[in-house]
């Protein structure tokens, strides 16, 4: 609250001044099943650090995400690396495979030759 | 240093620990300067809180105190408080009154001219006195407690009141008003301990013109007059007469 309160010399009447016994010095009790007891604060303990946030979580299942949701939160990141090294693991097979195809494809392809020449050479000699 | 020199008249009974408190809103240029603060507080001319009284430090992460571990006695900051806490074993008001000015002088105005602290929303005082149950017609379990419970092996007990400051009750924005704690304790070895927590709480906060207007010196000597007063009559009906029936 700003200090200019006090330099305000504006004066209380009968019942502010009511309303001060009332609401500060006479402050009354809580309801009975609040905790009652004053709060204690001696000058020679310091100000407790005041309470982080507290979490607050869904009361109901509805709100409760799923078990996807769940695991994904919780192993999202292991999840992803493990399908980067399975997707390079693959790319890398599929280069090898290729290659072996390619190089099957050309021992085929010297056969034929090889066989296209045979069958020239018996053309030739039935000539 | 108040000039009225006067001597407590306590029985059998001298205060045997004093603490003086100050809370502020919370101000944290107080920790960004407590390094430069702590020096001047230990090394300011005159200082009787260097490092002979506080040969010690400790740092948390919300509070620096300077302490001795052979008397107890504590100097403590946080971005909220600022507290003294000494043994001392006295009987004379000039004593505590001499406290509370090295106190102003040595750390609330290294605070205020060095951190521009302002916004004070309590002034603390704390007499506790030195053991005495030898002091006491009875036992305080005896006392307040031994009719209800005979076999009460030890107890505490604290109770509050308020009083209000006159200047709540003339100016229409204000609303201060004195706190007082009074603690009894009596351990299982059958010690018996007694203190009073005075304290003035200002609501608004004291801005920095405010605060020069109310020194806590003159708070100060407001508690000793409390405790030589109302405290003592009250101390007086432990000591003298036995509980009523």
């Amino acid at each position: 609250m700003m200090s200019n309160s006090r330099r305000n010399h504006a004066s209380k009447n009968l019942a502010e001044r009511q309303g001060y016994w009332q609401s500060v010095i006479n402050a009354p009790a809580g309801p009975t099943l609040e905790d009652t007891a004053p709060i204690i604060d001696p000058t020679d303990q310091p100000s407790p650090l005041e309470k982080t946030q507290p979490m607050f979580y869904p009361s109901t299942e509805a709100g409760m995400p799923s078990w996807l949701t769940k695991f994904l939160h919780n192993h999202g990141t292991k999840l992803m690396l493990a399908a980067a090294i399975a997707l390079l693991g693959w790319t890398l097979f599929q280069l090898y495979t290729l290659n072996r195809e390619v190089g099957e494809l050309k021992v085929k392809v010297s056969d034929v030759d090889r066989l296209e020449q045979r069958v020239n050479r018996l053309i030739d000699k039935k000539k | 240093m108040s000039k009225n020199k006067k001597t407590i008249d306590l029985a059998a009974i001298p205060i045997d620990r004093l603490a003086f408190g100050v809370r502020y809103q919370p101000h944290y240029e107080v920790m960004d300067l407590v390094g430069a603060i702590i020096d001047r507080i230990l090394r300011s001319s005159g200082t009787p809180f260097g490092s002979s009284t506080f040969p010690l430090i400790t740092r948390q992460p919300t509070a620096h105190t300077l302490l001795n571990n052979e008397t107890g006695d504590t100097l403590t900051l946080t971005e909220s408080d600022a507290i003294l806490q000494m043994k001392i074993d006295t009987r004379k008001t000039s004593e505590i009154e001499t406290l509370a000015d090295h106190f102003a002088t040595f750390v609330l105005d290294t605070l205020r001219n060095v951190a521009h602290l302002k916004s004070i929303i309590r002034y603390g005082v704390l007499f506790q006195l030195q053991e005495c149950r030898a002091s006491l017609q009875e036992s305080p379990i005896e006392h307040f407690i031994k009719a209800d419970f005979p076999d009460t092996r030890s107890m505490s007990l604290r109770f509050t009141r308020r009083l209000p400051v006159m200047e709540a009750i003339a100016k229409k924005n204000v609303s201060d008003y004195k706190n007082l704690i009074y603690t009894i304790k009596q351990t299982e070895k059958g010690e018996a301990s007694i203190w009073l927590d005075y304290q003035e709480i200002f609501n608004p906060a004291l801005g920095a013109s405010e605060w020069s207007q109310r020194p806590f010196a003159q708070f100060v000597n407001q508690g000793i007059k409390y405790f030589l007063d109302e405290f003592q009559s009250w101390l007086r009906g432990l000591m003298e007469k036995t509980k009523a029936a």
